[in-house]
């Protein structure tokens, strides 16, 4: 005995479909609230994903990044100067980090700060924006939007370019096209790395053998160097990579100088050259190219090192600050960076739940009408052998349902805004050439959290409405006009 | 041999209007034999819905024992009044109470419904039931489409479909033309002649006058006019 299943279904959905307008009305209220809570956390769970995924496509999770000074965070410490109290980083420091647990990969890096411009064939000169190098040694990855990664170490002549030059160069519909194409980058003038013309030392010496002016001295001239293009990468726009070991061998002070033993050698052939009354050509000193590595000098200017597991990050980076450098993971810098999400997200959830509970005084007010409406319905119910608690439950499943149907057409109208926002998001990632689609997204865990959430909303709602249909006795609820 | 289906002892049912109480039921005792005929007259007010309600477990008396059936309701569980109404009580009111959005074979099923009978064949029950009233081509129209007269034959069907053991009519035709009423009233007899216990509550000394018993309510008070 007692009221089937199915028909406390088929009576509740029959109730609100003949009060067509009240129903529509609560359940449109849920539907604001539902969507408006369903877009801002998909927007933020989207967010999130789409941060998340930069760091992932180029390895980062895996990443720390090794710093000579301390107390940076993971965004600072990979453009971090070299500065003078800090630590050097070696090859010694990089072959302890490498003997660590976990440690599977490492590279230096150096910043090149050595070009002003670059240019490819005709297009129009770019100033250039920063120059790294790196060992490709599968430690620090691109997104590439053509091409690859350096073959190998020591390709002298070779350069990763950022996406912002082959736009500039009219590329942009065609990447690959620029791939195993020249182009000419042009040093600053005080460049005297491998590759540099030096002024000839000797004409320079004879200039100014009797003492000259400062602004007669040959000037070091800027020097064009080529390079072939192997990659256009997407995801720092201006940016230029070079292989570590040709950076080393543009990171030189070169100079010509004259070695004690030549200057004494030379001042000997000078005396003895005036001696015999000048004759013969005059004696000129030897000079000796003198090459200075930057790299040596002022060590690298970080480690990027690549652990097995994300989650080791943090305790290979804390055991290499005990080297008295700094060391951060990408990953507890999403983690901090997330938390901002968090926030944003509690925030706009809570606005959405507002909204929620303004809906369910809806669902509220919208069931205690019913129950008046429908008191003389109530009493034959109860007349004809409907329990209390059958006709508490079907009004709380009524409201279960309003909320149920709001949570659902509330989804999906929301889903509906996201797509399309998501469409008009795609045609912009698309022009930006950046390869991520659908950033905004709905996981089937939040469709299910959501509408579960609604139609508890709309049960608790119920409660009271039901308890008042509930407790009205046959006789009085017979009576009722 | 006569069996009592029906006892009441010393029931009493007051209602307070402010200062003032008033008594709906004096202190009612009364036996109904199974299978009796039963009229309840008496002027406006003076009890005879208050007395069929508490029969029929739609009200409850202050003080008193009412057993029905060897149920004794004075302390039933509201869960156990429910089912009593549901499978041993049939109720015929003078307003048809039907309900107006459900068509009339939804109507008749209603107490199947609620009792868990499985929809075909509660449909089929109901679809008899309509039929032996004459309503088995209406079976899809609303109350509102139907005559004063089928609508109560409708309730009839509503009453009958639980197979009670007693129905009970509160002024069946006080809302029908007497040809509408008289017909409701033959039906009500054909239904006693088959063994249903029937209690019809009327202001005609005419109709009152089909019963085997007619009880007088004045003022919560009862008396037997005729045996
Ligand atoms: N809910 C109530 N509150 C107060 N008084 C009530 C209530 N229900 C009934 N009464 C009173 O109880 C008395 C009996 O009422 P009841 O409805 O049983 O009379 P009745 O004999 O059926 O009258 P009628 O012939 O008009 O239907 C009346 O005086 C009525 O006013
Ligand atoms: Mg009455």
């Amino acid at each position: 005995m007692g009221m089937r299943f199915s028909d406390y279904f088929s009576l509740a959905f029959r109730n609100l479909l003949h009060q067509r307008s009240r129903s529509l009305l609560a359940i449109l209220a849920i539907v604001i609230g539902t969507t408006s809570v369903t877009i801002m956390l998909a927007l933020v769970i989207g967010a999130k994903d789409f941060y998340f995924d930069q760091f992932k496509a180029t390895g980062q999770l895996e990443q720390i990044i090794v710093n000579p000074q301390t107390g940076l965070d993971f965004m600072q410490s990979q453009r971090a100067a070299n500065c003078e109290s800090c630590v050097k980083l070696t090859n010694g420091v990089a072959n302890k980090i490498t003997s660590y647990d976990h440690v599977v990969g490492l590279t230096g890096t150096a910043d090149v700060n050595i070009f002003v411009a670059v240019s490819q064939d005709s297009h129009q000169k770019q100033a250039v924006g920063t120059v790294q190098s790196y060992e490709p040694n599968g430690v620090i990855k691109h997104i590439f939007l053509a091409g690859g990664d350096f073959t190998n170490n020591s390709g002298v002549g070779k350069v990763i370019i950022g996406q912002n030059y082959a736009d500039q160069w009219g590329y942009k519909d065609n990447y690959k096209a620029i791939i195993g194409k020249e182009i000419k980058l042009t040093t600053n003038s005080s460049f005297t790395g491998e590759g540099a013309s030096l002024p000839d030392p000797l004409v320079q010496f004879k200039r100014c053998q009797a003492g000259c002016q400062a602004d007669q001295i040959a000037r070091q001239q800027p020097t064009v160097l080529k390079a072939t293009i192997v990659g256009v990468q997407s995801d720092a726009g201006s940016s230029i990579f070079l292989p570590l070991k040709w950076a080393g061998k543009l990171l030189k002070d070169q100079r010509y100088e004259i070695t004690k033993a030549n200057q004494i050698a030379y001042t000997q052939a000078y005396t003895t050259w005036t001696a015999r009354g000048q004759l013969g050509p005059e004696p000129m000193p030897k000079f000796t190219l003198v090459a200075d590595s930057q790299l040596a000098r002022n060590g690298y200017s970080t480690f990027v090192v690549k652990v097995d597991k994300t989650g080791n990050t943090d305790a290979v980076a804390r055991q290499i600050r005990k080297l008295g450098v700094g060391a951060t993971s990408a990953k507890s810098y999403i983690q901090s960076q997330l938390g901002v999400f968090n926030i944003i997200g509690f925030v706009l959830a809570g606005i959405g739940g507002i909204a929620l509970i303004v809906a369910a005084i809806g669902i509220i007010n919208t069931m205690v009408m019913a129950v008046l409406e429908r008191t003389r319905e109530i009493g034959v119910m109860r007349a004809v052998g409907a329990r209390r608690s059958t006709v508490s439950r079907l009004f709380t499943l009524e409201a279960s349902l309003l909320g149920f149907l709001g949570g659902v057409f509330g989804i999906a109208f929301g889903y509906g805004l996201i797509s399309l926002a998501n469409i008009f998001i795609n045609t912009q990632l698309a022009a930006n050439a950046i390869l991520n689609r659908n950033i905004i997204s709905l996981p089937g865990w939040l469709i299910l959290t959501v509408v579960g959430a609604t139609t508890v909303i709309g049960m608790v709602a119920g409660l009271y409405p039901a308890h008042r249909a509930a407790r009205l006795k046959p006789v009085e609820a017979l009576r009722h006009e | 041999m006569a069996k009592p289906i029906i006892e009441l002892q010393k029931v009493t049912r007051t209602y307070r209007l402010g200062s003032e109480v008033i008594h709906a039921l004096n202190s009612v005792s009364l036996q109904i034999n199974e299978g009796e005929y039963i009229a309840i007259t008496g002027a406006s007010g003076s009890g005879k819905s208050t007395l069929v309600n508490v029969i029929g477990g739609l009200d409850s008396p202050n003080s008193g024992t009412v057993v029905v059936d060897k149920h004794d309701l004075s302390n039933m569980h509201d869960d156990k009044l429910s089912v009593y109404r549901n499978k041993t009580i049939g109720f015929v009111f003078q307003s048809f109470n039907l309900q107006p959005n459900n068509t009339i074979v939804e109507n008749v099923m209603l107490p199947l419904v609620l009792s868990g009978v499985k929809p075909e064949e509660r449909k089929k029950r109901a679809t008899e039931y309509l039929n032996t009233v004459g309503l088995g081509s209406r079976l899809d129209h609303r109350p509102s489409q139907l005559s004063s007269g089928q609508q109560q034959l409708t309730a009839i069907a509503r009453a009958l479909i639980g197979q009670p053991k007693i129905l009970i009519a509160d002024e069946p035709t006080g809302n029908l033309d007497s040809l509408r009423g008289q017909e409701i009233l033959e039906i009500l007899q054909k239904i006693n002649d088959q063994g249903t216990t029937l209690i019809v509550v009327t202001h005609d000394p005419n109709t009152a006058h089909l019963a085997d018993r007619i009880l007088q309510m004045s003022d919560g008070r009862l008396t037997e006019l005729k045996i």
